[in-house]
């Protein structure tokens, strides 16, 4: 296949940006909520977002100065992160307050990443600029919250001409991991172009006049924005983007717009998989065609063969080649992608004899009766970049040996943003410590768990996926949302597991997961937590959230919450937000009226809003 | 359109078991969506089945604010108002 080789000359994003400007042939469409289409070539999109640029210099903007954005349209998201972009700005995306409830957990987390990244603005749209206000007092550092309209007025002066270098950061990539203690992921220009060529070229070879893709996926997620809006980018391959929410709410959508929009590559984590094939049959309306996707990326969270084969069969008959899924492995410290599967192959697996991994940490194909895992291949890594197993001593393992995965190149980013010491413990010897478990086989990785996660029971080491997979077996337990984890006892560690029940499920269900992992795992369990469905605490992308449930679990707030929280006390947590929100706004405009006096500058802010 | 509180009680009923294959017994404007039995994903698929079915789009910063089926009816008064 032909590539396109004049992507080598951009040293930055900034660069590849720029160049894209020029391409007037393709660009991104945006989908409404209504499946309404704004359409921009890259240079139209280029040329908005310098404007939205010249707006942030004139807000007193500089480079490396950070933009907070709770953008939840992807238009006005693309075009003010890039808008920022172009004047070195460093934009910080964060989540939109959109799941049902659950306010005062969003703004205890919004407060943290404002406070970390010490944006000077946060940019947001007139629907939800109401129930931010009462961060502005709170936040330290920030100065003012804005909406984006103002960054779409006309613009009719001049900027400041800025250059960035390949180390000058280019965003902040918040893991959604803990809400405690936000880390920032630096993102660099370098970091990020050096990844965007590894996606777009080695890993999905891409031919811009031939190739679309088609994503749903939030843009505050590394997912969606790195490898839907900034790889594209670099690449010059169009993009059609549904509203997140659309998806949610109807999954046919995903699928329908890939016939309509003919998408040849899209990319989702494994839980939307199982979603599109549950509605597969309502896709099935005359001229349904998906023949031309070539790959449909999975990843971001474990990946299950039983749901890639759901959704392969699914969409097999709309012409879904069994060759298009690719499962992929990546994460935000990596900038994004660390390894895909081969294209045009399909996804392939590697059933491990459990016992052997459990107790040496070999993965040994399992053969006979023996307990057996199945573990979905990742593939390899890109060229200029590295992945092997190391052990707790650093020392590299050899094939087939379990491990921590660690990572190496020139697509790592660049630490957490003023964090020296999670940095120092993330980046050693310049390997990337992923903090995942697994093993290589023939340069293949295959992942199978999360170090931090290890239980130790009794000076033995075992996983909990291994604990986790013979309660999922339990009939009544949600397969997927279990967690077990050790808790100290008096004398050594206890095993506790929490699991979402099923709804028709009896009381005996704790009783009957006790007895489960004492059979097939000769371990006694201290407490079993039986939850109501979507009990277990996640992360805003659909992740178990394993420290936070043990935390929960010791706190003795894990479900509660789900028996004392009526509608009442929602109302009144909506209430009491939005009147903060209204006492911090009045209070900021009392503050902005006496900083007047200061400067020039505040008073020109003041008399605009 | 406007619809009875009782219309909307059905449809949310028929909703939930076109989407987890469950059926509700009593459910009345108390009845909190938390208290269903649906994940997040699945309230979601039921807020999207709620909109096919009454021809209307629920804005996504009202969903933040719904928590029971009250909330819920008050919304659809209020947009078939509109």
């Amino acid at each position: 296949m032909p590539v396109d080789q004049s992507y080598l000359g951009d040293a930055t994003f900034l660069d590849a940006l720029l160049r894209a400007g020029e391409v007037t042939s393709r660009g991104f469409t945006f989908l409404s909520s209504d499946l309404e289409e704004s359409a921009y070539s890259f240079a139209e999109l280029v040329a908005e977002a310098r404007k939205r640029g010249r707006h942030l210099q004139r807000l007193g903007l500089r480079k490396g100065d950070r933009l907070a954005m709770v953008i939840p349209e992807s238009e006005d998201f693309v075009l003010t992160f890039l808008g920022a972009v172009t004047v070195g700005v460093v934009p910080v995306p964060m989540y939109p307050p959109l799941a049902l409830g659950k306010l005062d957990g969003y703004m205890e987390t919004a407060e943290r990443i404002l406070s970390t990244s010490r944006a000077r603005l946060l940019v947001t749209t007139k629907k939800v600029a109401p129930i931010l206000w009462s961060l502005a007092g709170k936040a330290q550092g920030l100065e003012d919250i804005i909406t984006v309209d103002r960054l779409a007025e006309p613009a009719p002066f001049d900027g400041e001409p800025v250059s960035v270098s390949p180390s000058d950061p280019c965003f902040l990539q918040f893991t959604s991991g803990s809400t405690s203690d936000p880390k920032g992921v630096v993102v660099t220009h370098g970091s990020l172009i050096h990844n965007a060529r590894a996606i777009m070229f080695d890993g999905l070879q891409s031919t811009p006049e031939t190739d679309k893709g088609v994503s749903w996926l939030p843009l505050y997620h590394d997912m969606g924005l790195i490898g839907f809006v900034l790889s594209p980018i670099v690449a010059h391959v169009a993009c059609v983007f549904i509203q997140t929410m659309s998806f949610v709410k109807r999954p046919t959508v995903w699928m329908d717009m890939v016939s309509k929009y003919k998408g040849t590559i899209t990319f989702a984590p494994n839980f939307a998989f199982a979603l599109a094939a549950k509605y597969a049959a309502r896709n099935n309306k005359e001229g349904f065609d998906v023949s031309r996707l070539r790959v449909v990326g999975c990843g971001a969270e474990p990946i299950h063969a039983a749901t890639l084969k759901k959704f392969s069969e699914a969409f097999a008959p709309a012409g879904l080649s069994p060759h298009a899924i690719m499962p992929c492995y990546g994460m935000a410290e990596a900038t994004l992608a660390m390894s895909f599967d081969p294209l045009d192959r399909g996804y392939s697996t590697l059933t491990i004899d459990r016992e052997t991994y459990e107790n040496d940490h070999v993965a040994k194909p399992a053969e006979g009766d023996a307990a057996k895992v199945e573990l979905v291949a990742c593939g390899s890594t890109f060229p200029g970049h590295q992945l092997a197993i190391m052990d707790p001593d650093g020392k590299i393992l050899p094939d087939g040996h379990v491990g921590e995965i660690v990572f190496a190149g020139p697509s790592v980013a660049n630490g957490y943003f003023e964090n020296p010491e999670a940095t120092r413990a993330a980046i050693k010897d310049g390997w990337l410590h992923t903090g995942d478990l697994g093993f290589l086989r023939d340069g293949v990785v295959f992942v199978s768990g999360r170090m931090k996660d290890l239980i130790i029971l009794n000076g033995r080491n075992y996983h909990p996926q291994a604990i986790e997979w013979e309660v999922e077996k339990v009939s009544g337990i949600r397969k997927g949302n279990v967690v077990a984890f050790a808790v100290r006892g008096e004398d050594t560690e206890k095993l506790v597991i929490v699991a979402e029940a099923r709804k028709d499920a009896g009381p005996e269900l704790a009783e009957q997961v006790k007895d489960a992992v004492k059979n097939a795992l000769g371990l006694s369990v201290h407490e079993v937590l039986v939850v109501p469905p979507g009990g277990l605490p996640k992360t805003s992308s659909g992740k178990l959230q394993r420290r936070k449930t043990r935390s929960g679990f010791e706190s003795g707030e894990l479900g509660r919450e789900n028996r004392t929280l009526g509608s009442n006390a929602t109302k009144a947590t909506v209430a009491r937000h939005l009147t903060k929100s209204m006492m911090a706004k009045l209070r900021h405009r009392v503050g902005r009226v006496t900083r007047v006096l200061r400067s020039p500058m505040d008073l020109m802010r003041a008399g605009r809003s | 359109m406007a619809r009875t509180d009782a219309e909307i009680i059905e449809l949310f009923k028929t909703a939930v078991f076109e989407v987890d294959n469950k059926k509700l017994g009593d459910v009345t404007q108390q009845t909190t969506l938390a208290s269903l039995g649906l994940d997040s994903v699945q309230t979601m698929e039921v807020i999207g089945a709620m909109e096919e079915k009454l021809n209307v789009q629920f804005p996504d910063e009202d969903l933040a604010t719904l928590k029971s089926i009250g909330d819920l009816m008050n919304l659809i008064h209020r947009l078939s108002r509109a």
